[in-house]
């Protein structure tokens, strides 16, 4: 067989795992567990929502319409010999597909019919069919899914936060496109981004589940034969480092104002070690996490409720620190975030705080495991970031709360933006 | 699987499992779904928000997180005509402590102290925490406004049940929640506590027997007063009212609350959950085929089945001007299915489907304690593979008779009022 595998075990967690890098340049990565009754794969590429310019090799820079990614995904489960849900519906495997910003996987879960299923995985994955009368159609039901989702408040509250945050990047258009932009998608187009993106050197394949490894591998070599690649240029859209505005609210039914704040991050928006994704995260754990003692006192001043979250929300070209919930005064709630990263940057993170930050976390690690799905996850994350599957429980293991108050400080706190969603 | 405690209402399940990393440990509180159902969702709120000797959310909060992130799990819901309040903690196996801390034991004394402690020692809570999670179950409450497609599930199913306890919400009403006094949150704590039916499930690698016993403990020092949880009201469909109420939204919802006289979550009910399943459930179903993929009349229709209750909702976001098409399409898929126009193929599609997701249940740790949970409400209850059987047995006579006791009921319609302008 045409790969390049190594296997990984983990003491800590008693797990491990296959890796094996195929000739075509697919990446994949297996976690077998024998006493398991459910079986999870994903085939997916890094092609998400913001990737609308791009070249390939000498070519020239082209751009497409937005939302072209999730469009793409759409029609991927029609193929010229049925409907990929059609196939699945003879195996009774539970499939689906999604888009992000920086990706599209499509997955399925099963407890029976592994192979088969996995084969009807990289078949409809591996063969396109697009006509100009599908794609019509398609406009109609993305057109509905579209304004369903401007009827959700919590995906406005994000979008409308992105757009005074960003300038030109397409991270501020929703995932999905407009109207307007998938009226101008093509099978020509569909195919240019297909044939870009969804090269198996830009893909991987990610399982977790009862089966066997190397039949898994043997499959993958029948069915992925390496094509003709080239590197893909990703556009990076100058993006200026400061906010298009710093509030921004929209009307719409709720109950009480919706509210995200975000914290432009420039330093990590082009590049980012796994060390520095995992100190964010302990950064808004000790800042504003369940554990922290501003958390406790917005929850305990009735300023928040449980809605209450944080995010460390990265991709190719943008990073920003993300806090949402439900507030009745939100920019009391902006106002207190921000003063509590002022005072971590400049007095240092509490050690115990960050002790017991890091043992939640760490916790966090170990569980992911229960799940095919999260383990599944973990994978993804490695795929598209280069990063060493079980590598994170040893950097927590290294990191310090000096470390933290580093990352507080590499942040500038005047590119704060705050939008809210009120009735 | 053994159930180790079955007398006064409490049934105890502990499901040996190596499979996780975590131990999970639920304990659920059935009660009829009442105007109690205020009090009773606050007491719920009140566990969870700390224990006697952690009064606090920070400290509370800091011992979970010490506990290598153990995490509290809560709903409120409703199962038929009862209220479900379930608590339940999930923490990590002794084995992944860095310091060999013995994390399970403590965790199930920890439930154990949020559930009793305040109780049994007859302190009550501070003020400060008391109009807290009151604030806090107003504010989940009236975000239920938030996800429309809810809301207007919601709607229906308050409509169309107006004269059952299945049709007051789970956790009370926003008024109600105010007006508690602590003489109330005190009874419901007594009510929970000693007349509830309990069902508690343990799922892990190795029983946490100090759970066990300080939860029986407990319990005797409570005194229990079970008293038997009364059969769900099952009954015949009225003549479809139709409720239409606007909005300030873009797209509409339109439900369809359909009902049949044959309920119950028993064996004799698998047809109509295949029914259901063939009729809206997966993408092979008939709502998905036609009224979505070949119609375009909405980005979404699907039917979701409640057994107990013998009520099937067709949900669906319909764009404003489809709405009137949609109905006839929906209504249409029901009569194919009275009239067995549905295939094979469907039928062989929905039992592969169900039983795939039955079987996955067992790798799934919260899963596996909801399976059990529901099952020990259950009369004669089955196990997964039995359920399988069961509905492989199921056959096309058995989903035509399902069908034809469906009718409609109640339509609630969502509509946009016209004012909701673009995005800015």
């Amino acid at each position: 067989m045409s790969f390049e595998t190594r296997k990984i075990t983990d003491p800590k967690t008693n797990e491990g795992c296959t890796v094996a890098v195929h000739s075509s340049g697919l990446k994949v990565y297996i976690s077998e567990k024998a006493d398991f009754s459910v079986n999870y794969a994903v085939f997916g590429t890094h092609y998400g929502s913001v990737d609308t310019e791009f070249s390939l090799g000498n070519d020239p820079m082209i751009t497409v319409p937005e939302g072209i990614a999730h469009f793409l995904e759409h029609k991927l489960f029609e193929g010229e010999d049925g409907d990929a849900f059609e196939k699945y519906a003879v195996t009774g495997a539970s499939a689906n597909a999604y888009t992000s910003f920086d990706r599209t996987c499509y997955l399925f879960s099963c407890s029976e019919r592994f192979y088969e299923n996995l084969d009807i995985l990289l078949g409809f994955v591996s063969s396109p069919y697009f006509t100009p009368e599908t794609v019509q159609k398609e406009q109609g039901i993305i057109g509905q899914e579209i304004r369903m989702y401007e009827d959700v408040p919590g995906w406005r509250v994000l979008f409308n936060l992105l757009r005074a945050m960003y300038h030109n990047h397409p991270v501020k258009v929703e995932i999905a496109g407009t109207v307007e932009s998938i009226a101008e998608i093509t099978d020509k187009t569909l195919y240019d981004c297909y044939r870009t993106f969804y090269n198996p050197s830009n893909m991987f394949v990610c399982l977790c589940g009862n089966f066997d490894s190397e039949k898994v591998l043997s499959m993958i070599d029948d069915r992925i034969k390496p094509l003709e690649t080239a590197e893909i240029h990703r556009s990076e859209f100058s993006e200026p480092d400061g906010l298009v505005k710093a509030y921004t609210e929209q009307k719409m039914p709720v109950a009480m104002p919706l509210f995200v704040v975000g914290v432009k991050d420039n330093k990590l928006k082009l590049k980012r070690s796994e060390k520095q994704i995992i100190a964010s995260s302990l950064l808004l754990e000790t800042v504003a996490g369940r554990i922290s003692p501003l958390y406790n006192r917005l929850l305990n001043e009735g300023l928040i409720n449980p809605q209450f979250g944080t995010e460390f929300f990265y991709g190719h070209g943008y990073a920003a620190l993300l806090f949402d919930g439900e507030s009745s005064d939100p920019e009391k709630v902006r106002d207190a975030i921000l003063a509590e990263l002022r005072s971590v940057a400049e007095n240092g993170v509490d050690p115990d705080l960050f002790e017991d930050a890091r043992r939640k976390l760490y916790g966090k690690e170990i569980r992911a495991f229960n799940d095919v799905e999260e383990t599944v996850d973990g994978f993804i994350d490695c795929a598209m970031n280069g990063f060493e599957p079980f590598n994170s429980l040893k950097i927590l293991g290294e990191i310090t709360a000096d470390d933290i108050t580093a990352r507080a400080n590499e942040l500038d706190l005047t590119l704060c933006a705050l939008s809210v969603i009120k009735a | 699987m053994k159930d180790a405690i079955k007398n006064s209402g409490v049934s105890y399940s502990y499901i040996p499992s190596n499979r996780f990393k975590t131990t999970l440990i639920s304990v659920g509180f059935y009660l009829p779904s009442s105007r109690n159902n205020a009090a009773n969702a606050l007491a719920l709120y009140l566990m969870r928000s700390g224990t006697e000797a952690l009064p606090d959310t920070y400290s509370f909060n800091r011992k979970l997180a010490n506990l290598y992130g153990a995490s509290i799990t809560s709903w409120i819901a409703k199962l038929g005509d009862c209220q479900e309040l379930r608590l339940g903690i999930t923490v990590n196996d002794d084995r992944y402590s860095i310091g060999n801390e013995h994390t399970v034991d403590e965790a199930g004394k920890l439930l154990c102290d949020m559930i009793f402690a305040r109780f049994l020692s007859k302190s009550d809570y501070p003020a400060e925490a008391v109009s807290r999670e009151k604030r806090l179950l107003k504010e989940a409450v009236a975000s239920k406004l938030n996800d429309k497609r809810t809301y207007a599930r919601n709607r229906c199913e308050a409509i169309m049940c107006a004269n059952e306890p299945f049709g007051l919400p789970e956790e009370g009403t926003e008024e109600e929640i105010s007006a508690l006094e602590n003489g109330e949150i005190r009874k419901a704590f007594e009510r929970i506590l000693k007349e509830s039916f309990i069902s508690i499930q343990v799922v892990g690698a190795s029983e946490p027997v100090c759970f066990a016993d300080s939860f029986s403990k407990c319990l005797s020092a409570v005194g229990r007063d079970y008293k038997a949880l009364p059969d769900d009201v099952i009954t015949a469909a009225r003549d479809g009212d139709t409720v239409t109420e606007t909005m300030p939204v873009k797209q509409g919802k339109l439900v369809l609350g359909l009902r049949s006289e044959n309920g119950g979550a028993d064996r004799d009910t698998v047809a109509n959950w295949i029914m259901g399943d063939i009729f809206g459930g997966g993408p092979y179903s008939k709502l998905f085929c036609n009224v979505r993929e070949k119609m375009s009349l909405c980005y979404y229709c699907s039917a979701r089945s409640n057994r107990r209750k013998g009520i099937i909702l067709v949900d669906s976001g319909v764009e404003d001007q489809n709405i009137e098409a949609a109905k006839a399409a929906i209504l249409q898929q029901l009569d194919d299915m009275r009239n067995g126009r549905f295939s094979d193929k469907d039928m062989a599609s929905s039992k592969l489907s169900m039983c795939d997701s039955i079987r996955s249940v067992e790798s799934d740790q919260s899963a596996l304690a909801r399976w059990y949970a529901a099952r020990s409400l259950e009369k004669s209850p089955a196990s997964p593979a039995e359920i399988c059987e069961l509905l492989n047995a199921v056959t096309r006579e058995d989903i035509i008779n399902a069908a034809k006791s469906f009718r409609l009921d109640t339509v609630y319609v969502l509509r946009p009022d016209g004012t909701q302008k673009e995005a800015e």
